[in-house]
């Protein structure tokens, strides 16, 4: 032991692995602790990046809970074909008949006027009032389903006006038109909020670094001190970083959980009107990979944001 | 332990802080340094921390040139001094264990080792048993004596100390005189910049005058 006085220099700490991974957890949950120390600031600046965050992947799940809707309805391209009202029941039979023998469709429903009324008493809620109709307001629909050779929009472009020369035909309605413009919508939709997810990043990233650079003010004695008793930069850093990282942790959970809140909040209104269509739509929650998705990325976030503050800060103390 | 050779410090600005300062200090030498304000002491203490880099001239510690060493050296080369400062520069919102912990803790001690070498730092200050306390709980005297524990405790073979008794009354300032005499006997080199000429005298080591920016003239006390 007394040589260990005249061995100053060589007396050194422990180098290597272990060093390294002790120095890591300890300042990992001291920097917990020290944000825990401050608890009402803390809040604030994870309900500010949570709340950001929140607002571009509550977006994205609901644009996802639209496309499985879009994605539920049959994609058989049908083409329905109104008839004109003066049409019989007879005739309109013959016209499906005729249908039939087309080479270009492979099948074919027809749905009289009758039928189609009962369809829609069924279903409408307005039963009584409908009874009090003297006349069947609706026309006779024929369905019709292309064969699988005539599906490209040009093929189902000429059977549409092949359909439309009829006489007796009032209407030809593609279905898969206005699913075509929800799809283009939502693309729209999907490109929108990727901007929003950058503009909103970015401001993640100016929230974290502000934060930082605050905290760096009020412990720039520690910083000091530091640094006087041979702290290197990594040193100084590390805790700044750390507190970046729970800084984008719980802002990540909390944007997680306000979006899944929002959609528990949706999911009963949305399940009665989905069963009002006759529709048995289930709204969807996060998924875990996007969850997993904003986790990362609110962490790293955080992290960038305090790395270029606190590097700035100790260059500027290096001059 | 530590070299100046034709060292100069001149600021941006003009201002000569230092001009061609050279002397030795050998391992386990004790020396004060003193000197009017304005003379460069604290320049000459900063060129030694490393806070500030000489415009010309070496210096050396430990036979490492430190004022041509790479920034990511530094930190290395500060862990080789003590340093102890007029006001503790302690951290307020920490214990004194937490305080004096610190070196240990950024050259990367493991527990065991930090708990055992802090109690010892304490035990020699005589402030063994004050681990929990808080810094603003202790008296001036007591809060230089952790400072002062705070720069031994990974027993760094320099001690620095600025003006280390300046807030102090004589009775206090000679038992912490008395605890850097301690040190130096076990092989520590202690250099102290002081005001306290009547303090100097009394102790009688080596003593070394700067004026205006130079070293003109060195009192050997030791005869």
């Amino acid at each position: 032991m007394a040589s260990r006085r005249q061995n100053t220099l060589h007396s050194g700490p422990p180098f290597g692995l272990t060093a390294y991974i002790h120095i890591h957890l300890h300042t990992f949950f001291a920097s917990l602790g020290c944000l825990a120390r401050t608890p009402f600031n803390f809040m604030m600046t994870i309900g500010v990046i949570g709340i950001t965050l929140s607002l571009p992947a509550g977006m994205l799940v609901a644009i996802d809970n639209f496309k499985s809707i879009s994605g539920n309805i049959d994609l058989n391209h049908n083409i329905s074909l109104y008839l004109k009202h003066h049409v019989t029941q007879e005739a309109a039979e013959h016209l499906s008949n005729t249908l039939k023998e087309n080479p270009k469709i492979s099948h074919v429903r027809l749905i009289d006027k009758q039928q189609a009324l009962e369809e829609f008493r069924e279903y409408s809620g307005f039963g009584a009032a409908l009874n009090t109709l003297e006349k069947n307001p609706l026309p006779h629909l024929i369905q019709i389903t292309p064969t699988d050779d005539n599906l490209s929009e040009e093929a189902i472009q000429s059977l549409r006006d092949e359909l439309e020369q009829n006489s007796e035909t009032q209407n030809v309605q593609i279905d898969m038109a206005w699913l075509k413009r929800l799809n283009a919508l939502l693309n729209i939709a999907e490109r929108t909020v990727s901007i929003i997810v950058l503009l909103l990043g970015i401001a993640v990233l100016l929230i974290v670094s502000n934060t930082i650079r605050l905290e760096l003010q009020n412990r720039r004695d520690e910083i000091d001190v530091t640094r006087l008793v041979g702290a290197t930069r990594a040193f100084i850093r590390r805790p700044f970083i750390y507190s970046g990282f729970w800084y984008g942790v719980f802002g990540g959970v909390l944007a997680c959980l306000l979006v899944t809140l929002s959609i528990w909040l949706i999911d009963g209104p949305t399940s009665i009107l989905s069963k009002l269509y006759g529709n048995s739509f289930q709204i969807s929650y996060m998924p875990f990979l996007s969850i997993l998705f904003w986790l990362v990325f609110a962490i790293l976030l955080g992290v960038v944001g305090s790395w270029v503050v606190v590097s700035r800060h100790l260059s500027r103390l290096e001059q | 332990m530590l070299q100046f050779n034709n060292v100069s410090k001149r600021y941006t600005g003009g201002k000569d802080a230092l001009r061609n300062i050279n002397f030795e200090l050998g391992r386990g030498e004790m020396a004060f340094l003193t000197g009017h304000s304005g003379a460069g002491k604290s320049t000459l203490l900063k060129l030694i921390a490393l806070l500030e880099r000489p415009t010309q001239g070496q210096v050396l510690l430990d036979n490492q040139n430190i004022s041509r060493i790479a920034k990511r050296h530094i930190p290395f080369a500060r862990r080789k001094i003590g340093m102890i400062f007029q006001d503790h520069r302690l951290l307020h919102d920490r214990t004194v264990y937490d305080n004096v912990s610190l070196p240990l803790i950024v050259a990367g001690f493991r527990h065991q080792d930090i708990s055992r070498r802090v109690r010892a730092a304490l035990d020699k200050v005589g402030l063994l048993g004050k681990e929990q306390r808080y810094p603003i709980s202790l008296s001036g005297g007591e809060q230089q004596r952790v400072g002062i524990a705070r720069a031994i405790v990974s027993k760094p073979p320099m001690l620095l100390a600025d003006e280390p008794t300046g807030n102090l009354d004589p009775r206090l300032s000679e038992e912490i005189m008395g605890l850097f005499e301690q040190f130096n006997q076990v092989g520590v080199t202690v250099l102290i910049a002081s005001h306290d000429i009547s303090l100097i005298n009394r102790l009688g080591y080596r003593t070394l005058v700067l004026s205006g920016g130079q070293l003109p003239q060195e009192h050997d006390y030791h005869g």
